[in-house]
């Protein structure tokens, strides 16, 4: 698996990578998926991508996100986005063949990140590998997480 | 290796003080069923995992245990911003005032440190799945107690979802746990 780079050999001529990763055989994959999955906004509320894992609590319903201006907006379809990739490579970990799921993976995972960039480009760098050209340390120039506004 | 997202998992703006829930709230950011002790709990695991279903499954549920022990620590600190010494007098946190001030510090509900005694790693993939399964129960449980316990619309929102979240990886443990269970070579 890791073998696209090398080590100098430095001491060791005849070392051996014992116990190499013994990969299982495949499972069946499960009933069909797709026709469970919520829309990411509904998705994200509730904590869960998939409608028939969904388990509310006595009578509580999941609490709507209602952005109040164009930075939440943008930051909620970032976190919407990140949360259905997010949820399907969790299935994927378990299931990694299961083509409809990946293809979603796939769709998912670059909404997500356009969404990302979107959002960056206005209200600063979400992740220190997005800086460049920066004229100022952008990553320390907007508010942290945990801050309230 | 991880990379910092400068955003939470899911959003967090209490605007209550409140330092009898923080007081309570705690025990998921360093109790026996809190979110330290789940990221640390799978992230140990995963090296003696069987196959890369495992490696891959343990890694990304403990990389998202992370981001939910920033959302507790955000809602501890949040709930306790601006507290005075008097204030954390009344609630009962003048024990805490003293060793840390408003800092956030891994504890259970009763004061007592985050310990790793809290969790196992045997090497056995099926007994460290079961621990895994019985923990997101366990996590699951508490959060239901604490939504008992408040009526803000800011915490409950959170501690829900939170909560959802412990449901789900409870079924991909469980899938997981089963898969083992049929396919490894050694019966158990
Ligand atoms: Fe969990």
């Amino acid at each position: 698996m890791n073998n696209n780079f090398r080590y100098d050999d430095y001491r060791y001529s005849d070392m051996e990578i014992l116990n190499q990763n013994q990969i299982l055989p495949q499972s069946n994959e499960m009933e069909n998926q797709t026709n469970h999955l919520a829309e990411p906004y509904q998705a994200f509320v509730q904590g869960n991508l998939f409608n028939n894992l969904y388990k509310g609590y006595k009578n509580y319903r999941p609490a709507r996100i209602i952005p109040n201006n164009e930075q939440a907006e943008l930051l909620l379809n970032v976190d919407q986005l990140c949360f259905v990739a997010h949820e399907l490579n969790l299935y994927l970990d378990n299931y990694p063949n299961d083509q409809k799921m990946i293809q979603l993976f796939n769709k998912y995972q670059s909404m997500a990140n356009m969404a990302t960039q979107e959002y960056e480009k206005k209200y600063g760098p979400l992740s220190i590998t997005s800086l460049s050209d920066d004229k100022q340390f952008s990553w320390e120039a907007y508010a942290w997480p945990w801050e309230v506004e | 290796m991880w990379k910092y997202e400068k955003k939470l998992q899911y959003p967090v703006s209490i605007k209550k003080k409140n330092l009898e829930f923080a007081k309570q709230l705690v025990t998921q950011y360093g109790g026996f069923a809190g979110e330290l002790a789940a990221a640390l709990r799978y992230l140990n695991q995963r090296y003696t995992m069987p196959d890369n279903r495992g490696k891959a499954l343990l890694t990304d549920i403990g990389s998202e245990e992370l981001s939910h022990v920033e959302i507790l620590s955000t809602m501890l600190y949040q709930l306790m911003k601006d507290a005075t010494p008097e204030e954390m007098k009344k609630a009962g946190l003048a024990s805490h005032y003293a060793e840390h001030r408003n800092a956030l510090y891994p504890l259970d509900a009763n004061g007592v440190p985050f310990t790793v005694t809290y969790f196992a790693t045997t090497g056995d993939p099926i007994a460290d799945l079961s621990e895994d399964m019985a923990a997101e129960q366990k996590a699951r449980a508490v959060y239901e107690s604490l939504i008992d316990l408040t009526d803000d619309p800011d915490i409950i929102g959170p501690l829900l979802w939170l909560r959802q979240r412990e449901i789900v990886h409870f079924q991909r443990f469980k899938e997981l746990y089963e898969f083992y269970k049929k396919n490894l070579k050694e019966p158990r």
